[in-house]
């Protein structure tokens, strides 16, 4: 028992440095600025968003977009998202002080991690996530590095 | 015993033997502690006042140094404040720069969508994903039509159209699961056509390649 716990002391200052490393540069949030709205046109807003423990949930009863701003570094255009695995399907818009929009695919999704690559200069653009959240899934946090 | 009890009864022996040496040490050797510094009287204290008094002292200095540290970190602050209005005299992005910059970019996409060759391979490929696209989204419900699509060799013309302006806001997700062929788009504002119906411009982009407008 002891020496389980002495590993696992081992292990976590391990993972704590290593975690410190490898976020360097990295600017990684909760979802914080989020809001539902309706999965089809008129895409309205909605009730049933929840915040707790660190994630977005759409609580509405229904599948909805979820959409959240997304903030990101000058210079780093790579970003990683984290979702519930039940989540279908998120894009990544861009609108630049001018009005003009972009939208991004992701370049890759596997189980809940989605991955972009979106060269913007920061403090021109806004960025914000979009994606679709069946009922009761989440948008945990947005990395970008 | 398990060994790591062991390291841990050594640990705990060799911190009780340490402070002991410490104290020890002090007792034999009062003049370590430069007491003048503290109060004059210091040497003709009684023995029992002795660790009262070092509690003084140590008191003392740590608040010299949480002072030292205050003004420190006082001078840190005030630093960047006093620079303040030579950054923001010149701010990080001139807006006629930046919209020249949108201009060029925009300028580079139309070059290429009006001078850029067909890719007969790709462009039927990337048409088809995005006709099926919309009718895919037509299906789930959504109340617009595919006016025009034409591809090229790195990028696509898509207008759609629909009875307002309203109905066409947010199609980009919903026809995001379908266009594996395309790694993003430019949207245009909707415009309003004479018979009150709307439509808007898309400039798809194909994955993989860059952009005309990169490096822009």
């Amino acid at each position: 028992m002891k020496r389980s716990l002495l590993i696992g002391m081992v292990v976590a200052v391990c993972a704590v440095g290593v975690s410190s490393v490898a976020s360097a540069n990295m600017l990684a949030t909760q979802a914080f600025d989020c809001k539902l709205v309706k999965n089809s046109s008129p895409w309205n807003l909605i009730s049933g968003d929840q915040y707790g423990a660190g994630a977005f949930t759409n609580a509405s009863g229904t599948t909805a977009r979820g959409m959240c701003s997304v903030p990101f570094q000058d210079g780093l255009y790579n970003f990683q998202i984290g979702t519930s695995s039940g989540v279908t399907s998120c894009i990544m818009k861009a609108t630049s002080v001018f009005g003009s929009s972009s939208v991004y695919f992701p370049t890759s999704s596997s189980g809940g991690l989605w991955y972009f690559n979106i060269p913007l200069t920061a403090g021109t653009y806004s960025t914000e996530l979009e994606c679709v959240m069946p009922n009761n899934s989440q948008i945990y946090y947005m990395g970008n590095y | 015993m398990k060994q790591p009890t062991i390291v841990i009864a050594v640990a705990v022996a060799g911190s009780a033997i340490a402070i002991g040496a410490y104290r020890l040490g002090h007792r034999l050797a009062p003049g370590s502690v430069d007491r003048s510094a503290v109060a004059p009287t210091a040497d003709r204290i009684e023995p029992s006042d002795e660790t009262a008094q070092l509690a003084e002292t140590v008191h003392k200095l740590e608040r010299r140094i949480a002072a030292l540290e205050f003004a420190q970190l006082s001078a840190k602050v005030a630093a960047p404040a006093a620079t303040a209005p030579a950054s923001h005299s010149t701010p990080p992005v001139d807006p006629e720069e930046m919209k020249q910059r949108m201009l060029d970019k925009t300028a580079a996409v139309e070059a290429a969508l009006k001078g850029e060759a067909r890719d007969d391979n790709w462009a039927p490929v990337a048409e088809g994903q995005i006709e099926s696209a919309v009718a895919a989204a037509v299906k789930d419900g959504a109340k617009f039509s595919l006016q025009t699509v034409r591809c090229m060799t790195s990028l696509c013309e898509v207008v759609l159209a629909a009875a307002s302006p309203e109905l066409l806001g947010g199609a980009e997700l919903q026809l995001a699961p379908q266009l594996g062929e395309l790694g993003s788009m430019d949207v245009q504002q909707p415009v309003t056509t004479p018979n009150g119906g709307a439509t808007v411009a898309y400039r798809m982009f194909r994955k993989g390649r860059p952009r005309p407008d990169e490096g822009i």
